[in-house]
């Protein structure tokens, strides 16, 4: 009992070693999804409302995605002690991923939290703002309660209203939890005499469903659905539907390549180590061995397994692990039980000893990569330009946003701008149609920032600093422009990354002048001074 | 029972075809590192603390990512449906 309980708390405190090492600086930067999250709950902390001064949104606008707006709402009080900045924003991922070890340790047994406190995905989801880390320790601590409810009915309305809580911090899990919550009550109703918990939870459920439901319809929260959808005919689709459904079981993909998306994934490792395929194997063996004697516990975990990959595989994306991720739970079970098998060797406990402490070697090094080699996904250098444009407070500055449309967000958050103003910019006719807006915002105005891609016939003929990336703003172009470089943003490896230039109207007025060229509205001031 | 053992023992031998191949290949790869690879070590290698930068980015480990490449690729199971 002792060893157990010493190994449980050595196991948690690897998980928060793991997650919480370098929280706020690594990965570095801020991405687009973390700051639309932080900066709404700092305009929840300030102002009671969202950016557009919505009060209490179901699903939060954003940027005219629509995601899901538990994070944000669990963000307020981290924000509101913290401050606003990059440990505040993840430290909710970060508990709701050792939470995940607690769990999977209650739910699963040891080696099963073992593998959740060091497995790449679950370890990389913990360190950033990912809504769907929040949603999957939210489901699959709601299935443990469940589980346990079979000898605590009490516990069940509980279990039920985590699984439909998690619908509201991922969107995912609308499918997910529904699908559970089906199966779970079919299970109950036959094995339980006295109905009444079952029927609490059902109430419980539905009650706090309505409001996702409400707005689940609407044009602008299905406009993300619509927008990932395979175009094509139905043969097209069904075999898009087949080859991305096996994809997420295929083993190039869980243990060695990993998700595409460098925003996603870690440098040089995959969802899970390379060695892992050897206890998963041995593990299908073991479930394969038992498939007679499987219980609730069992076939929940398998049902998990195979619908969870149905809503991503109906989208165009190629393994998008953050719409998955439910899936990897009843894999890393499968492990364990693998594992447990090959334990039976005394020999293997050697190896694995030896393979955990080479996989953490691994993920030690790849944190190192993605600091250096992921800091432009992750948008560090914007950091340093909301510092520059502090300091210029006065100058009109034009940003490009070619690369990433929305980074006024990133700008906002990082110079904590009040959401105020940006509330003051929409009326209530707005916001009475709040989740039919999923237009983009092509320019966003703050004070003197305008965040927007560069007009040249125009820009060029205005007094105003413009900030832009290397290929947005060639030399080539600087120079034909007579724009001056007024400052260099570097990136992590001291690389510039981002270039600040003032324009020169007069001097571009007149080299037009000199070409003969038709003069610009805008030089008829300087050829009349 | 007997027919258990003998799925074990398949599987057994299963893994130590893998771990043999991948160290297999990793020996064979790590003659065949192309003038690029060597120079991706190099400028990995910029990123870790001085002390340890080998341990981390040399031709070891990139051989055996290869060799990792080379045996996953053919466990890719939607590749039928490319």
């Amino acid at each position: 009992m002792k060893l157990k309980i010493i190994s449980t708390a050595l196991i948690i405190f690897l998980a928060i070693i793991l997650r919480g090492y370098e929280l706020g600086q690594n990965p570095p930067g801020v991405y687009i999804d973390e700051a639309t999250q932080g900066y709404n709950a700092y305009s929840f902390s300030v102002t009671g409302k969202d950016e557009y001064g919505k009060s209490l949104p179901v699903v939060l606008r954003s940027i005219g995605t629509y995601p899901s707006s538990l994070y944000t709402y669990a963000t307020i009080l981290p924000v509101k002690f913290l401050g606003l900045n990059e440990v505040s924003i993840r430290l909710i991922s970060l508990l709701a991923g050792t939470a995940l070890v607690v769990i999977a340790i209650v739910g699963f047994g040891s080696i099963a939290g073992l593998l959740v406190a060091v497995t790449p995905v679950f370890v990389y989801f913990s360190k950033a703002v990912f809504e769907t880390n929040l949603a999957l320790s939210l489901l699959i601590g709601g299935i443990v309660v469940i589980w346990k409810s079979q000898k605590i009915p009490k516990l069940l309305p509980l279990g039920f209203g985590l699984l439909i809580l998690s619908t509201y911090a991922y969107h995912a899990e609308r499918f997910i939890a529904i699908i559970l919550i089906l199966y779970f009550s079919q299970y109950f109703y036959r094995r339980l005499k006295n109905k009444k918990p079952l029927l609490i939870a059902l109430i419980c459920a539905a009650v706090l469903f309505i409001p996702l439901l409400s707005v689940s319809f609407t044009s602008g929260v299905n406009s993300r659905l619509y927008n990932l959808s395979y175009d094509g005919s139905f043969s097209e689709k069904a075999i898009n539907f087949i080859r991305l459904y096996l994809a997420y079981f295929s083993p190039h993909n869980l243990f060695f390549k990993g998700d595409p998306d460098l925003q996603r994934s870690l440098p040089q490792l995959s969802v899970f180590y390379w060695w892992m395929i050897i206890p998963l194997i041995f593990g299908i063996y073991q479930l394969v061995k038992k498939r007679a004697q499987l219980g609730i516990v069992e076939k929940t975990l398998l049902l998990l397994l195979i619908i969870t990959p149905i809503p991503a595989s109906l989208t165009k994306d190629y393994f998008s692990t953050t719409r998955v991720v439910p899936m990897f739970i009843p894999m890393v079970w499968i492990m364990s039980l693998g594992i447990r098998f090959l334990l039976k060797n005394r020999f293997f406990f050697l190896g694995l000893s030896l393979l955990i402490t080479i996989s953490l070697l691994e993920l030690y090094s790849s944190l190192v990569l993605l600091k250096h080699q992921r800091s432009s996904t992750w948008n560090y250098e914007y950091k340093e330009l909301a510092q520059f444009i502090n300091q210029n407070s006065g100058t009109p500055i034009l940003i490009d946003n070619s690369r990433v449309p929305p980074l006024y967000i990133l700008i906002a958050f990082h110079n904590k701008y009040d959401p105020g103003k940006f509330q003051s910019q929409y009326d209530q006719s707005w916001l009475n149609t709040y989740y039919e807006h999923s237009e983009p915002m092509e320019t966003v105005i703050m004070d003197n920032i305008t965040v927007r891609h560069i007009i040249w016939e125009e820009d060029i003929y205005k007094d105003q600093l413009i900030a832009a990336d290397l290929l947005a703003i060639s030399d080539n172009q600087a120079k034909e422009h007579n724009l001056q470089l007024v400052q260099e943003i570097k990136d992590i490896n001291n690389k510039t990354s981002l270039r600040v230039f003032k324009t020169n109207p007069q001097r571009k007025c007149s080299s037009v002048q000199k070409d003969k060229a038709l003069p610009h509205k805008n030089c008829l001031q300087y050829i009349n001074k | 029972m007997p027919h258990s053992n003998k799925i074990v023992k398949i599987l057994y031998f299963l893994t130590a075809v893998y771990l043999i191949a991948s160290v297999g290949l990793t020996v064979i790869n790590i003659n065949k590192l192309s003038e690029l690879e060597i120079i991706d070590i190099q400028t990995k290698r910029a990123y870790y603390p001085q002390s340890v930068a080998a341990l981390f980015q040399n031709k070891f480990i990139k051989s055996f990512s290869i060799s990792q490449k080379e045996i996953f690729d053919y466990l890719t199971i939607d590749k039928l449906f490319r």
